[in-house]
């Protein structure tokens, strides 16, 4: 078959070729879906994955015969051997994985692409919106195609510059009708969607879906192909897929290339580079429907999206009253374009997108009017490898943790449901989706909320990997005994003889997971940590001390830097404890001028009092100092050089990448010199306060619910002063607190400075923030006096009286803290800090009390 | 009810699998704990559902196994929710990280198991109908109208919780020891909290509660608020506090219970010594530890390690009598210190490694006893104090700095106002000291103990608005 490449001469006729390829095809797959499989010959596969088979090996030997200088790529190539041994030359690998594409060169190669059966759930379900899609690829671009529904005797055909026409299967290739709309525009000046969609306008049109599919019941009207030839002979006015395939959309995309006044645009796939291979896709029918969604493109990205939300739901609106569709569609979507490389179970994600799509139409058969705001799956596998060491021997066996989990949380009519379960699930996947939903209903009658009512806010989409490592590794169990043999050697060092016992606890985590929510959003995360803890213990006669410090890093750390670390924490603990042998209980009132805090303890009481009094839901809940009548009020909480930042980004332990609403951690200014501007929000509590969601929705495991939790929060000074020591590190040297006090003359007039670090916890009340603090090591300064040091006393006061009373700062910035916090019994990793110190004047509202008697 | 389909196919592969590799002479010992749970639960906050209080169902299996070698190598491995074939792939992974240990583990063949009440025939009759969401709405709906009515200028929020709950537990081990049991359990939470004090809560478990149990919750959850002034703590000379149960054992479970840990007794680390034991280690306190009793989600038959639960009393008016312990800790006992070994049993309160778990806990105070009402006019000014919040506790010596948040402050009887101060002192003293009081004792969680009336703990005022 002669074709120029350059000029397009000769696509007629290939359309006439591939007319006749259509016929067969789709008389193949007929066989297939008439065909009752009886018990006798029913195999593995489905009927639909049969009938691909040999759709596709019939396709490659008609084209290898009439295009043999073509390539092909179809979902079976790379499985396939031509089973009658015919010499078929045009196979080439067909995944669109990286790996695929480099292989193939898919920019500039020729190739026919085919989907042999779109829709094989209603192929396998004996519906009949099920299609054959062939494409002919040329330098990137699909430049013809054929559709074919067997089922309802049409085919959709349409090359480059000769125009869209349809027809029966079977008739002859000049009776076909050429698809028309209602205007003669030329495609081209509405036609929006391009390479640099994604970059720009991805949010407003992830938007758009967002409230087609679900507000307005416009999920997935049809099965891809059929729903977007619906628009091309007039059946329907706009249809959207938030996911469709390479190989279905290529041939689509020649349809309504060709079709005047059709408008197709394209949302392009996260990694690709190539103009078909899409996550996303909408067609409309004429140019008004094309010029408003053009518009609302437009607005998308000229603004940030929580700005222009409702302006672009006014639009959304209007284009669902002028498409003027009243057709109860049946829910299903295709699935997602999910990388290789963070997803090593493709089947397993592939039946959970299933799962969501099944249990979301069994749902909707009962509750037909009930909005189904999100549906989102979490599966998470995490692995843990841990043991506890004590004086060079294993205190208990070295354990092996590994739990796979998953939950599903639905937000229907404003109510939320939850499913978790473990695998391999007692039920089908399905049915925990469909119980999902049903709690949430269930909660939604009961509080009586209209059927349409929605809470959360806008979401910006994202779709990818997080984490610095690909998804499904195992932890190094060879590298955890090597930890577990240097701890053993460290242990049985020679050590001071008040020293009677060293304890450490060893823990290495990794946690993989995959969400997938209704919309189309889907991501993976992985991350691993180490985390040691040492104790030393000293006694002296009936006097008996302990000194604790534990170590956290997001990485597995090698065996050199494991050995140093826990033996400088070793050693600086046996130095501790000996000391805290004479080191007295700090008396119960001690009077000061001005507090020196630590970036630990400062990040501890900013963490507690005014860290959880901005998460949104307790000020909307009533619950925090801050709010009123669930509003958060613009207080003064700090002098104007201080600011309060969150961010889950950060490489701590508080690090979060992206929360479990699919909400991408970002950096929030909370406190904007020194007034409160913004809170922690989730979806829901970020609508209600018309802010943006910053990623905050945490919880413990899938077997908990998500809500507001902080990641890492800190104070940022706009000025501090230098501490004489550049390599600052925790624990801070008390000589050199000391030194920066004595130098910027805040030891003059006989002042005393007490000096706070080491906390073993804390607490706060938010309603009046009131906050207490353990603190293990308390060093009184004063000017040409010896440092004198106490142990354990209660810090506690109001935490904005404490910032308020800031005078000066030291030091880097520093938020390095390891805790787990807390909220409606439910512990999340965090981290918190500061700069290195926090000078704080005398305050009434601030006390250290210790534990000790009354100071002579 | 029957134990769960699903989770017997498990048991049994498990055990095919274990047998196998013990015939090949790899594994000297084994134990393997396999449950299945599910539970229905919700909560309301001030009547709102907000989307962290879902209507949640939570299915859940997992198989924990310890393990040791012919060479004495011992394993832990837990898991949640792995298919077979992957759990033998952790399973040979879990043989690689395990170390060599001195002691591992001679099992016991043990002759019978009590066999429990844990589950009510109303319970039972809820799960097998499937009607625990409905009961959720109801039992929601009754605590969440009473606790509305419940009044105070300073009210900020009104929680309320219910959590249906059922588990099928099943265990064997190489000695041929096998165990199941199942459990049910109701439960239901209600708590209050006040701009100036932490929150006010109450809970109960058991059977599905009746209309009367539900309002009891909420009185109990409320009593403690009252409308009165707050203002700073003026001391008079002479003044005493009155811990409440909750108060009390946050102290004890702080400063007493981590020294009775057996480890660290053996290991010097606790603040008694192993040495000490049939001595006197503190004065006037008695804790037991009671397995058995009837619906409680804290009994239970059976240990992690097989071993049938019994009644064991710990402390015997300050006297150290018997600590917890698991198999691995009686061993060693044993080689180091026979004679103190022999005056020791297993009681079914062992876990992997060497923790030890608490089931119904009685905490006693051999101190006369008055009610609540009478302890208030005991002296000219009494704090009540309900709950102590912070860390400041030294357990190797008893010193402590608590906050504690909505006291109340009685004088000559009469309640005049409420303050916040930081509780100071040391638990050991204050238990052994003379002139102490108890008053009525209430249930804390799985903990069972009274209230303490006592004149030898500081309260410093914080002098907060």
């Amino acid at each position: 078959m002669s074709f120029d490449v350059r000029t397009r001469i000769g696509l007629g006729k290939l359309e006439a070729v591939v007319f006749k390829i259509a016929d067969r095809m789709s008389s193949c797959a007929m066989q297939y879906f008439k065909d009752e499989l009886t018990s006798e010959n029913k195999s593995e596969e489905s009927n639909s994955s049969l009938a691909k088979t040999h759709i596709e090996i019939l396709a490659r030997k008609i084209l290898a015969i009439e295009t043999p200088e073509f390539d092909f790529l179809a979902d079976r190539n790379a499985t396939l051997a031509c089973s009658d041994g015919s010499n078929v030359t045009n196979t080439k690998e067909t995944d669109l994985s990286p790996s695929a594409e480099k292989f193939l060169n898919l920019n500039c190669d020729i190739y026919w692409m085919m989907e042999a059966i779109d829709s094989p759930e209603q192929f396998d379900s004996r519906g009949s919106q099920w299609s054959i899609n062939l494409s002919l690829v040329v330098d990137g671009e699909p430049v013809l195609a054929v559709v074919t529904f067997p089922c309802l005797n049409e085919i959709f055909i349409a090359s480059q510059g000769n125009s869209s026409r349809y027809g029966a299967i079977g008739s002859s290739f000049e009776d076909l009708n050429k698809c028309k709309i209602n205007s003669t525009t030329a495609f081209s000046n509405a036609k929006f969607g391009s390479n640099d969609a994604y970059a720009y306008g991805h949010r407003a049109l992830e938007f758009l879906h967002r409230h087609l599919l679900l507000k307005c019941k416009y999920l997935n009207s049809f099965t891809t192909s059929f729903g977007f030839t619906r628009i091309l002979c007039g059946g329907i006015n706009i249809m959207i897929s938030p996911f469709a395939s390479a190989s279905t959309l290529a041939a689509i995309q020649v349809l309504f290339d060709e079709t005047p006044s059709a408008v197709f645009s394209t949302l392009h796939g996260h990694n690709s580079s190539l103009r078909y291979r899409m996550g996303s896709a909408f067609g409309v029918s004429d140019l008004s429907l094309g010029e408003g969604l053009q518009k609302i493109y437009n607005d998308g990205f000229k603004r940030e999206i929580a700005q222009s939300e409702y302006e672009l739901a006014n639009g959304v609106q209007y284009l669902v009253q002028k498409s003027g569709l009243n057709i109860s569609f049946l829910e299903s979507f295709p699935q997602p374009v999910l990388n290789q490389k963070y997803s090593n179970d493709r089947n397993e994600t592939r039946e959970w997108i299933r799962a969501l799509e099944f249990g979301v139409q069994k749902f909707k058969e009962k509750f037909e009017n009930y909005l189904v705001e999100d549906v989102g799956v979490i599966i998470s596998w995490n692995q843990s490898l841990s043991a506890s060491v004590k004086n060079g021997k294993l205190d208990g066996a070295p354990a092996l943790n590994d739990s796979l989990g998953v939950q599903v949380r639905a937000i229907v009519a404003g109510a939320a449901g939850l499913s978790s379960s473990t695998l391999p699930v007692l039920r089908k996947k399905h049915d925990i989706v469909f119980e999902a939903l049903l709690a949430a209903v269930t909660l939604a009658i009961e509080k009586k909320h209209k059927p349409d009512f929605s809470i959360l806010a806008y979401r910006s989409s994202e779709c990818g990997h997080f984490g610095n490592e690909n998804w499904g590794a195992e932890i190094d169990a060879s590298l955890f005994r090597t930890y577990i043999d240097i701890t053993k050697q460290i242990h049985n060092k020679e050590r001071h003889k008040l020293l009677n016992a060293i304890q450490t606890k060893i823990l290495c985590q990794r946690e993989d997971s995959i969400q997938i929510f209704l919309d189309g959003t889907h991501q993976s995360m992985s991350r691993t940590s180490m985390r040691a803890r040492s104790a030393v213990y000293a006694q002296s006669g009936d006097e008996k001390r302990s000194a604790t410090r534990h170590f956290w890093k997001n990485y597995e750390v090698d065996k050199s830097e494991f050995e140093q670390k826990l033996d400088s924490i070793a050693n600086d603990l046996s130095v501790d404890a000996i000391e805290q042998l004479s080191v007295p209980y700090a008396p119960e009132s001690l009077s000061y001028d001005y507090l020196a805090i630590d970036a630990d303890l400062l990040g501890l009481i900013l963490h507690e009092a005014l860290g959880h009094a901005l998460e949104g839901d307790l000020v909307q809940g009533s619950g925090s100092g801050f709010g009123i009548n669930g509003q958060m009020q613009p207080l003064t909480v700090a002098p104007p050089w201080i600011s309060v930042l969150t961010d889950g980004n950060l490489d701590t332990c508080g690090q979060s990448f992206v929360d479990t609403e699919g909400v991408k951690s970002i950096r929030k200014t909370l406190v904007k010199n020194g007034i409160i501007v913004d809170g922690i929000h989730t979806r829901e509590t970020a609508r209600k306060a018309r802010k943006v969601p910053d990623g905050c929705s945490r919880f413990q495991s899938v077997f908990h619910a998500g809500m507001n939790r902080m990641t890492n929060i800190w104070i940022h000074a706009e000025q501090s002063f230098a501490l004489e020591d550049s390599s600052i590190q925790m624990p801070l040297s008390p000589q050199i607190v000391y030194n920066a006090m004595l130098k910027n003359g805040f030891l003059e007039d006989n002042k005393i400075v007490l000096f706070l670090s080491g906390w073993q916890g804390g607490t706060a009340t938010c309603s009046n923030l009131e906050f207490r603090a353990d603190v293990d090591r308390i060093y009184l300064f004063k000017k040409d006096a010896p440092l004198q040091r106490f142990r354990k006393a209660n810090f506690t006061g109001i935490a904005t009286a404490c910032f308020r009373s800031a005078i000066a700062a030291f030091g880097p910035h520093m938020c390095e803290s390891v805790g787990t916090c807390g909220k409606y019994s439910q512990g999340v990793m965090t981290s918190d800090g500061g700069p290195a110190i926090l000078l704080v004047k005398n305050d009434p509202q601030i006390k250290v009390i210790g534990t000790g008697e009354l100071e002579e | 009810m029957k134990i769960n389909a699903e989770v017997l196919n498990h048991s049994e592969k498990i055990k095919h699998f274990l047998l196998k590799e013990l015939n090949a002479g790899q594994i000297k010992n084994y134990q393997v704990n396999i449950s299945y749970s599910l539970s229905k639960s919700t909560q309301l906050t001030n009547g709102i559902h907000f989307t962290r209080d879902p209507l949640h169902t939570s299915h859940k299996v997992t198989i924990g196994v310890f393990f040791s070698t012919g060479n004495n190598k011992s394993g832990i491995l837990n898991t949640k929710g792995t298919d077979f074939e992957k759990w033998v792939r952790l399973y040979l992974k879990s043989r690689a990280i395990a170390q060599e240990l001195p002691f591992a583990g001679k099992f016991q063949k043990f002759s019978g198991y009590p066999v429990l009440e844990l589950a009510s025939p109303e319970l039972l009759s809820l799960f097998e109908t499937n009607n625990t969401e409905s009961e959720i709405s109801r039992l929601m709906g009754i605590i969440d109208n009473a606790a509305k009515q419940v009044k105070s200028p300073r009210l900020m929020n009104r929680e309320i919780s219910v959590l249906f709950a059922m588990q099928n537990r099943i265990y064997f081990d190489s000695n041929l020891n096998e165990a199941f049991e199942f459990s049910a359990s109701c439960e239901l939470f209600c708590s209050f909290s006040l701009q100036d004090s932490i929150e006010s809560s109450a809970d109960i478990f058991g059977t599905v509660p009746t209309i009367a149990e539900c309002l009891r919750l909420v009185s109990m959850a409320a009593r403690n608020i009252v409308v009165v002034d707050i203002r700073p703590f003026e001391p008079s000379l002479s003044y005493s506090i009155l811990l409440s149960p909750t108060a009390l054992l946050t102290l004890v479970e702080d400063l007493i219970i981590p020294n009775l840990s057996l480890r660290d007794m053996l290991d010097g680390t606790s603040a008694w010594e192993l040495n000490q034991l049939g001595k006197k280690v503190i004065e006037n306190i008695s804790i037991s530890d009671n397995p058995h009793l009837k619906y409680s989600p804290f009994s239970s038959a059976f240990d992690t390690e097989g071993t049938p639960t019994q009644k064991v009393l710990i402390l015997d008016e300050g006297v150290l009598k018997h600590p917890l312990m698991n198999v691995r800790l009686l061993e060693e006992i044993n080689s180091i210190l026979p004679e103190q070994g022999s005056q020791l049993r297993l009681s079914g309160h062992g876990q992997e490694g060497d923790e030890v778990e608490h089931t119904n806990v009685f905490i006693d105070l051999h101190i006369p006893r008055c009610t609540n009402a009478e302890l208030i006019e005991k002296s000219f000014e009494v704090l009540h104090i309900n709950q102590l919040t912070g860390m400041s506790c030294d357990a190797l010596t008893g010193q402590f700095a608590l906050d504690a948040e909505g006291v109340k402050v009685y004088q000559d009887g009469k309640l005049k106002y409420s303050t916040s101060v930081t509780l100071r002192g040391n638990l050991f003293d204050c238990i052994s000291a003379e002139n102490n009081l108890k008053g009525d004792v209430e249930r804390v969680q799985n903990y069972w103990l009274p209230s303490l009336f006592t004149s030898t703990l500081k309260c410093v005022s914080k002098n907060l608005p």
